[in-house]
C-alpha cells in the first residue's frame, strides 16, 4: 500500500511537470519570447498548485474517490491540453486566456492531489516519514520529467503525443487505484467506466496523430509550421522562424513579416499618394490585411471594401493575436468592410458603385484558375467600378525572373484601353518585384501626399522604381485572354527555368 | 529542440478522432441517382405505327402562306430568315415542347447542359450570313484589320482540350507525349497537307472545301474521294501510325458518329480542310460555347418570332398538290388534328421522318433511303469532386486515348469563378458506332439505365480511377437517330439533293442531312436557302 501510493506520487509529479513543460514550450514556440512564456507559465502553475492545496481542505470524506476523479480529470485536461492549444491558435480565439486557464487548471488538480495522498497515507505512517517520502518522490519525478522531456519525449513523440501519453499514465493510474481500492469505494464500476472512456479518448488521439502531409510540408518550408489548414480554396500554412512569420498559400510564399512592409508600401502608396484625398477604396485579394494597414494611414479614406474569396484566411488574420498584431488589427477597423466573394463575380455584379483607388493583390498567375484574374475580360469588367479619375494597381510577379509574364500583364491591361505605369521594387524574400498602375487617364505621376511613418517608400524612391534596367525590359506582345490564357505557360516556363 | 516535433499533427486531428467513429457508422450503401430525359422517342415513333387519332377529322383548318415543319436549327433558321426578308405569314411546327432539335438543352440544380450540340466553330470569313447573325446577336463585337472580334465571354476559355495519354493529361487532342520522330513527322505532315487543301480550288478558282457546303464548288476529282473510306484513303497515302489514326478515328466518331473506316474519304478531308476562320481575338480553331450548348443560339433565333412557334405539333402528312400544300399535324397534348393549307412549305425534318410524311412528286421516297444516322447516348454525370490528375487541369473537352467513348465535356467551364468547385456536371458522350443497322438502334432503345451507367462509368474511370464513389447522379439522353453519317457516296447524295431542289415548286427541304454534316452552320445555311427560295416563289 505504501509503495503503491509512493509510485502514485511519482507519477503525479512527473505528469504535472510534463504538462507545465509542454505548455511553456508550446507557448514560446507559437508566441516567441521563451523567457516570458516560461516564467509566466511556471508562475501560474505554482500559484495554481498552491490554490489546489488550499482547496484540498474542503475535501472532507471520500478521499480515495475524490483522488481518483481528480486523477482522471488531470489526465484528460493535461493530456489534451496541447491539442486544444493548437486548435485555439488556429482559430485565433483567446489563445492566452485558454493557455493560462489550462495551466491553472492542471496546477490546481496537481495541487489538490499531493495533500490528498498525504491524508490517505496518514493512517499508515508517522508524519515525519510521510513528509520525507512524499517530497522525495515528488522531486525525483520532477527531475526525471525535466530530463526526459527534451532528450526523449519531444524528439521522438512531439508535443501533442507527449501530453497525451502522460494523460494516459494519469488515467491508467486512476484505473489501477479504482481496482485496488474497489472494496473501500462505494461505486467502483462508475469510476471504472469513466476511466475507460478517458483512456479510449486519449488512445484515439494518440493513434490518429500521425499525418504524413504535415511532415512533408515541414520539410518543404524549412521553418517550423505553427499553423496549417486547408480551406475550401487553398492550403494555408503559417510558419515561424525566430521572430519572423511567413504565410504560404498552396506552397507559394505570400509574405515574410521581416520585409512585407516593402512589398505593401510599394503596393499601396504610389497610387494613394497620387490621388486627391481618396475616400473609397476597393481591395481585391489581400486577405492578410497588410494592404488595409497601409491604406488606413490616409485620413481621407472613409471606406474600404475588401473582397477575398477565402473567408478562412481573412478570419485567421482577423482573430489570431500574433497575426492581427502584424496587420495592426486592420480587420477590426470600422472603415473596413469585408466581402467574401469571388473577385470576378463581385465585379460582374457591381451595381454602379465606383471606387477612387483599387488595390489588387491576387496570388501569382500560376494556374488556369487564378489566370482568369489576369485576362482582358477581367480588366474590362474591372472598369465597371472605376470612374474617370480612379487609379488602380495590381501586383504583377517579378519583372526580373519572369519578365515576359510581367510585360504580358502590362499588355493585357493596355489592350483594354487603360493607361499603365509599370514599376518595381526589391523585396528580399521575393527578390525584384513588379507592380502595374492603371487608370483611364494618363497620370502625371506626381506624389501629392505621403503619410508619416513609412519605412521604405518616398518620392525619391518613386523615381527609381519606375526605371527599368535593360535586364528587366522585354517587348512581349502577347495578350492574356480567357480563350488563350497565354500568361500561364509563360509564367510556368519562366519560373521553372529559374529552378532548373 | 526540434521543431519537427510540434507539427506532426494538429490537435484537431486527435479531437476529430473522438467523433470520427460516429461518422463512419453513418456510411451506408450509396446509390447513384439515375434518370432518363426526353419524351421525343415516343412522339416521333407515332409515325411508324400511325395512331387511330390520325384519321380524325381536323379540328381546325387554317390558311397560311408558309408552313415550316420541324423546329431544329434548319427550321428555326428558315423562320428567322423569313422574318429577316419581311415575310410574316408563316408558322413553325415542332413535335416537342422544346425547340432546337439536337441543340435543345436541359438543366439540373448545378448547371445547364446541352442534350446534343455543344458549340459553334468560328465561321469562315465568307459565311457572311452567319457572321451577320452573330453580329446582330453581339457574339461578334467588332472588327480589326478585317478580322472579327468575338465576344470573349463565349469563346471557349482556356484550357479547352486535354487528352489523357500515357498516364497524364496533355494539352490538345493530338497525341504528343513521348512519340518517336517518325510519328511526329507523320502527324506534322498530315496537318500540313490539310492546311494546303484548305486553299484547294477547281479549274474556275472556286474553293473545294468549305462550310457551309453550298460555298464549295464541285470538281470530278472529289468524286473519287467519295467512293472510298477515309481509312483506305489514308492507307493509300501511308498515314498509318497508331496515334494519328486514333486521332482521326476519334474526330470521325465525334463529328459523324462512325469511325474513319466507315465514312467517306471526302467527309474526312472536308472535316480538316473546310474550316478557315481568321478571328482577331481567338485561334482559328476556337469555338463559341455556353453551358447550355447551342440552345443559346436556339433562343437567339427563336426570340425573333415567338408567336409563330407552335410546339407539340407532330406533322403526320405533307401533301404537295398542284396549287397548294396540305400539312396535317397531330397535337400530341390535345390529341387532335390541325390542318394547314399553304402556298409554300419548308420541310426541315430529317430524312427518316420525311420518308413517312412527305408526299410530293418532286421528292421520290427512295431518295431518303441511303441517308443514315447513328445511335448515340449522353450520360450527364454529377460528381461531387474531381481530384487533380497529372498534367493539364480540368478543361472544356476531356478525352482519353483509346477508349470506346468520346470523353466528356465539363459544362460549367465558361463560369468566371476563380476556382472550379463541385459538384461538377460532366456530359459523357457515347456513340454506338459500327452500329449501322436497326438492330443496334433497337439495342440502344432497350438499353437499361444500369447498362448505360456501366458504360459511362467505364469511360470516366479511364481518366479518373477513383470517380465512381463521387458520382451523385447520372441523367441519360438517348438519340436513336443522332448525327448524319457521311458514308461513301455522301457527296453524290448532296449533289442529287441540289439538283432536285432546283426544281422544287412548293416543298423545299432544309436539313443538315443533305450536307451529310450535322453542324449548326449547315442547318443555318439550309434554312436560309429554303427561306430565300420560298420568298422568291411567293
Amino acid at each position: 500500500m505504501r509503495i503503491l501510493l509512493l509510485v502514485t506520487i511519482f507519477i503525479v509529479s512527473t505528469c504535472g511537470l510534463i504538462y507545465e513543460l509542454v505548455a511553456g514550450t508550446l507557448a514560446s514556440y507559437l508566441l516567441g519570447d521563451s523567457v516570458t512564456q516560461f516564467s509566466t507559465i511556471i508562475g501560474t502553475y505554482l500559484f495554481a498548485m498552491g490554490l489546489g492545496s488550499y482547496l484540498s481542505k474542503f475535501v472532507r470524506n471520500k478521499l480515495i474517490e475524490t483522488f481518483i476523479v481528480i486523477e482522471l480529470l488531470t489526465g484528460i485536461v493535461g493530456g489534451l491540453s496541447s491539442s486544444i492549444l493548437f486548435v485555439c491558435f488556429g482559430y485565433g480565439a483567446y489563445f492566452h486566456l485558454v493557455l493560462y486557464f489550462l495551466v491553472g487548471l492542471t496546477g490546481i488538480f496537481i495541487g489538490l492531489e499531493i495533500p490528498l495522498i498525504m491524508r490517505i497515507l496518514r493512517k499508515n505512517s508517522s508524519f515525519k516519514n510521510l513528509v520525507a517520502d512524499v517530497f522525495t518522490f515528488d522531486y525525483i519525478g520532477s527531475l526525471l520529467a525535466s530530463i526526459a522531456f527534451p532528450i526523449i519525449l519531444v524528439p521522438y513523440l512531439n508535443l501533442t503525443r507527449t501530453s497525451i501519453l502522460f494523460g494516459l499514465m494519469n488515467v491508467g493510474l486512476a484505473l489501477y487505484l479504482t481496482y485496488y481500492f474497489r472494496i473501500q469505494i462505494k461505486r467502483p464500476t462508475i469510476l471504472f467506466v469513466q476511466g475507460l472512456v478517458c483512456a479510449v479518448i486519449l488512445t484515439f488521439g494518440f493513434i490518429s496523430a500521425d499525418t504524413v502531409q504535415r511532415m512533408s510540408e515541414e520539410e518543404y518550408h524549412g521553418d517550423g509550421i505553427i499553423y496549417a489548414t486547408t480551406s475550401k480554396y487553398q492550403r494555408i500554412v503559417i510558419t515561424r522562424d525566430r521572430n519572423a512569420y511567413s504565410l504560404f498559400l498552396n506552397n507559394h510564399l505570400q509574405f515574410n513579416s521581416r520585409d512585407e512592409y516593402r512589398y505593401h508600401e510599394a503596393l499601396v502608396h504610389p497610387i494613394m499618394s497620387q490621388l486627391n484625398a481618396p475616400r473609397k477604396v476597393l481591395v481585391l485579394g489581400g486577405g492578410d490585411g497588410f494592404a488595409l494597414r497601409e491604406l488606413l494611414k490616409y485620413p481621407s479614406v472613409k471606406n474600404i471594401t475588401l473582397v477575398d474569396l477565402d473567408a478562412r484566411l481573412v478570419q485567421i488574420f482577423k482573430d489570431n493575436e500574433m497575426l492581427n498584431k502584424l496587420n495592426q488589427h486592420s480587420f477590426s477597423n470600422p472603415k473596413v468592410n469585408v466581402i467574401q466573394q469571388d473577385a470576378f463575380i463581385f465585379l460582374q455584379q457591381a451595381k454602379g458603385e465606383k471606387y477612387d483607388a483599387i488595390v489588387i493583390d491576387f496570388p501569382d498567375p500560376s494556374n488556369y484558375s487564378i489566370g482568369k484574374l489576369y485576362t482582358t475580360t477581367f480588366f474590362k469588367t474591372l472598369q465597371n467600378v472605376m470612374h474617370e479619375n480612379t487609379i488602380g494597381v495590381i501586383q504583377s510577379t517579378s519583372p526580373l525572373y519572369a519578365k515576359e509574364s510581367y510585360w504580358c500583364i502590362n499588355n493585357t491591361i493596355k489592350a483594354t484601353y487603360l493607361e499603365t505605369v509599370p514599376y518595381h521594387t526589391y523585396v528580399p524574400s521575393f527578390g525584384e518585384w513588379g507592380y502595374i498602375q492603371f487608370s483611364f487617364k494618363t497620370c502625371d505621376q506626381q506624389l501629392k501626399q505621403l503619410p508619416k511613418g513609412l519605412r521604405y517608400f518616398s518620392s525619391n524612391e518613386w523615381k527609381s522604381m519606375r526605371n527599368f534596367p535593360a535586364d528587366m525590359q522585354h517587348h512581349e506582345i502577347v495578350i492574356n485572354r480567357l480563350s488563350n490564357q497565354a500568361l500561364i505557360p509563360l509564367f510556368e516556363k519562366e519560373w521553372d527555368s529559374l529552378f532548373e | 529542440m526540434q521543431r519537427r516535433s510540434f507539427v506532426k499533427y494538429l490537435g484537431t486531428i486527435s479531437l476529430g478522432a473522438i467523433i470520427a467513429p460516429k461518422l463512419l457508422s453513418c456510411e451506408s450503401e450509396r446509390k447513384i441517382r439515375l434518370k432518363t430525359i426526353g419524351a421525343a422517342i415516343e412522339r416521333g415513333h407515332l409515325l411508324r405505327q400511325p395512331s387511330k387519332h390520325f384519321d380524325q377529322y381536323p379540328v381546325s383548318k387554317k390558311q397560311q402562306k408558309i408552313v415550316v415543319v420541324g423546329g431544329g436549327i434548319s427550321g428555326l433558321s428558315a423562320a428567322y430568315h423569313l422574318k429577316q426578308l419581311k415575310e410574316d405569314d408563316f408558322v413553325l411546327l415542332e413535335m416537342n415542347q422544346q425547340f432546337g432539335g439536337n441543340s435543345a438543352s436541359h438543366s439540373n440544380e448545378y448547371s445547364k447542359f446541352p442534350l446534343g450540340a455543344h458549340y459553334l466553330s468560328l465561321p469562315n470569313q465568307d459565311n457572311w450570313a452567319l457572321i451577320d447573325f452573330l453580329k446582330k446577336e453581339q457574339l461578334i463585337v467588332g472588327e480589326q484589320d478585317g478580322k472579327y472580334i468575338y465576344n470573349d465571354a463565349f469563346i471557349c476559355h482556356s484550357p479547352n482540350e486535354r487528352l489523357f495519354y500515357r498516364g497524364s493529361f496533355q494539352e490538345g487532342l493530338v497525341p504528343d507525349y513521348g512519340l518517336n520522330d517518325a510519328t511526329h513527322q507523320e502527324i506534322e505532315s498530315f496537318f500540313n497537307w490539310m492546311k494546303q487543301l484548305k486553299n484547294a480550288t477547281n479549274e474556275t478558282g472556286k474553293q473545294l472545301f468549305s462550310i457551309p457546303i453550298s460555298n464549295c464548288d464541285y470538281t470530278p476529282h472529289l468524286k473519287d474521294l467519295d467512293t472510298i473510306t477515309f481509312k483506305d484513303f489514308l492507307d493509300q497515302h501511308q498515314y498509318t501510325s497508331k496515334e494519328l489514326c486514333w486521332f482521326l478515328d476519334y474526330c470521325c466518331r465525334d463529328d459523324f458518329g462512325a469511325g474513319y473506316d466507315m465514312i467517306s474519304a471526302w467527309a474526312g478531308v472536308h472535316y480538316f480542310a473546310a474550316r478557315k476562320a481568321t478571328p482577331s481575338n481567338a485561334e482559328s480553331t476556337s469555338v463559341l460555347t455556353w453551358s447550355e450548348g447551342n440552345d443559346a443560339l436556339v433562343n437567339r433565333l427563336k426570340k425573333h418570332f415567338p408567336k409563330h412557334c407552335k410546339e407539340d405539333q407532330l406533322v403526320i402528312q405533307i401533301e404537295e398538290l398542284e396549287n397548294h400544300v396540305i400539312v396535317r399535324s397531330f397535337d400530341v397534348e390535345k390529341q387532335i388534328i390541325n390542318e394547314y393549307t399553304c402556298e409554300q412549305c419548308i420541310v426541315a425534318t430529317p430524312s427518316y421522318v420525311n420518308k413517312h410524311i412527305l408526299h410530293s412528286p418532286q421528292w421520290p421516297k427512295n431518295f431518303f433511303e441511303g441517308i443514315k444516322h447513328q445511335p448515340w447516348f449522353i450520360g450527364i454525370a454529377v460528381v461531387s469532386q474531381l481530384p487533380h490528375i497529372n498534367g493539364l487541369s480540368l478543361s472544356w473537352d476531356n478525352v482519353a486515348f483509346g477508349t470506346k467513348g468520346l470523353g466528356y465535356i465539363y459544362n460549367q467551364h465558361q463560369s468566371l469563378k476563380t476556382y472550379p468547385k463541385g459538384p461538377f456536371v460532366l456530359s459523357v458522350y457515347i456513340t454506338l458506332d459500327k452500329a449501322v443497322d436497326e438492330f443496334e438502334r433497337r439495342r440502344l432503345f432497350e438499353m437499361s439505365e444500369e447498362k448505360m451507367t456501366e458504360i459511362v462509368i467505364e469511360e470516366l474511370k479511364t481518366m479518373h480511377p477513383e470517380i465512381e464513389k463521387d458520382i451523385l447522379e447520372i441523367s441519360f439522353q438517348k438519340w436513336g437517330h443522332g448525327m448524319v453519317t457521311p458514308y461513301p457516296g455522301a457527296l453524290a447524295k448532296h449533289h442529287a439533293f441540289v439538283e432536285l431542289s432546283q426544281n422544287a415548286k412548293r416543298t423545299h427541304l432544309a436539313h443538315t442531312d443533305f450536307a451529310s454534316y450535322s453542324v449548326f452552320e449547315e442547318g443555318f445555311d439550309a434554312g436560309r436557302n429554303a427561306a430565300l427560295k420560298v420568298v422568291h416563289h411567293v
